[in-house]
């Protein structure tokens, strides 16, 4: 095990239109789990192998016990990777993280102007309070990656949010499409989201205007299949972490990733009475998955040429959506099917 | 580098040309490389019946700006690398 994934709490202080978690709205903070149980969960995964931690949830600094895991964090000297949405980062936030190692921490930016992004997230002013965070890490030269999530709404902001993302001087700025999981399911279903076609177009548009230089590196999170060669020797693959991580919810329930949230039959324990290591080794979803994957991937994934590299893009996100750990990546499936899937990365 | 090795190509792995150059791919192991225009040129050159003398010959005519040392220096560690991955086989002399 290389990370666990802490969902530490299941309240989000915004209200996203796509959050895949699809977390209960509060402002306030959440004691969520006690820091004692998470504390030993991670000891634990240490022996396990454990590199790095990462915090998100909900909205991971609602959650009361913060400082107190960021501090063991750095006595353990685990790396940190933080996912939230910056509005609740202030000075004093800012000094807790410059003390841990802090390997990643990625900051939610739907738009670069405040009516889209607010749109989005769901509550007035988070544009505001976002974007003040993003400047407070900026003015003390903290490292962070700003993550956009693209629907139809936001597909016009792109050139905007990488403008912004240089001006704020942020190392990479993640584009992810959209996933039809927890409330992102309801953006499907009103065909808020863009097309396969519409994706590519925006990828090659973003490769044609904004081709890697020093700075800014912008990350378009397609699927291997989608990128170009160029692309995919400066970046690498990017897998399914799916053999290397566990996720704990913000109940303490043990899960492969945050999947467990929405789908409650890919639960296997929960912290506060059973053991990782236990789990990691006996449970019978994660011997499935490591006899199986890749070679139980079924559509287009079956014969897809990253599929060892990949392994089907997101498994979580395939079993939310069909009930099947080795269902196709609908993405990659979809194009297959429409003939947009490129004839020579496929046997 | 012996020049007069001859190799076979593992008759098990997908061949896939995209752009110039072209995928290889082990469906058994899952090794994947793909090779810029010259790499699959070269790939494509080598057969049971040529060493890597004639492969050499092969690629200055179709790199007709290039000296034959500097295709001799990147042949090996291209051939290594294709080796390794089980894409080819030194094919033993008798």
């Amino acid at each position: 095990m290389t990370s666990l994934y802490l969902y530490l709490t299941d309240h989000c202080n915004l209200c996203c239109s796509h959050c895949w978690i699809s977390p209960k709205f509060s402002e306030q903070k959440q004691n969520g789990l006690p820091l004692d149980s998470l504390k030993k969960a991670i000891s634990e995964a240490g022996s396990l192998g454990l590199q790095s931690v990462k915090l998100t949830g909900g909205e991971p600094f609602l959650y009361r016990h913060i400082v107190g895991l960021l501090a063991f964090l750095a006595e353990e000297q685990i790396d940190v990777l933080i996912e939230t949405n910056g509005t609740l980062i202030n000075r004093d936030m800012v000094e807790h993280l410059k003390s841990c190692n802090l390997d990643q921490l990625s900051i939610s930016l739907d738009a670069a102007t405040e009516k889209v992004h607010d749109q989005i997230r769901g509550v007035k002013g988070s544009f505001r309070r976002t974007l003040k965070g993003l400047e407070l890490l900026s003015r003390h030269d903290l490292n962070f990656q700003i993550i956009m999530t693209l629907q139809g709404r936001n597909r016009q902001e792109i050139p905007g949010v990488i403008k912004l993302s240089e001006k704020l001087g942020a190392g990479s700025l993640k584009i992810n499409p959209l996933i039809p999981c927890g409330r992102g399911k309801e953006v499907f279903e009103h065909k808020h989201n863009l097309k396969l076609e519409e994706l590519l177009q925006l990828y090659y548009m973003v490769q044609k205007r904004w081709p890697p230089k020093k700075g800014l590196s912008i990350i378009f999170d397609l699927p291997v299949a989608f990128l170009s060669i160029e692309e995919i020797k400066q970046k690498g693959i990017k897998q399914c972490p799916i053999m290397n991580i566990l996720g704990v919810l913000g109940n303490g329930d043990i899960s492969i990733c945050g999947i467990g949230q929405t789908v409650h039959d890919l639960r296997m324990g929960n912290i506060r009475r059973d053991s990782i290591s236990e789990i990691w080794q006996n449970s019978s979803i994660l011997k499935d998955l490591r006899r199986s994957l890749p070679g139980k991937l079924k559509g287009v994934c079956e014969h897809c040429i990253f599929k060892f590299q990949c392994l089907g893009a997101c498994r979580a996100n395939a079993y939310a959506l069909t009930g099947d750990l080795y269902a196709p990546y609908f993405l990659c499936q979809e194009s297959f099917e429409s003939g947009l899937f490129p004839p020579s990365r496929y046997i | 580098m012996d020049l007069t090795q001859k190799f076979k190509k593992n008759k098990d792995i997908v061949y896939k040309e995209e752009g110039d150059g072209a995928f290889l791919f082990d469906p058994a192991t899952g090794n994947l490389k793909y090779m810029n225009r010259s790499g699959k040129e070269t790939f494509l050159s080598l057969n049971d019946q040529q060493d890597l003398n004639q492969a050499v010959n092969y690629m200055l005519g179709q790199f007709p700006d290039e000296n034959r040392r500097r295709i001799e220096k990147d042949l090996e560690p291209f051939i290594k690398e294709l080796e390794e991955n089980g894409f080819l086989f030194p094919l033993h002399r008798e």
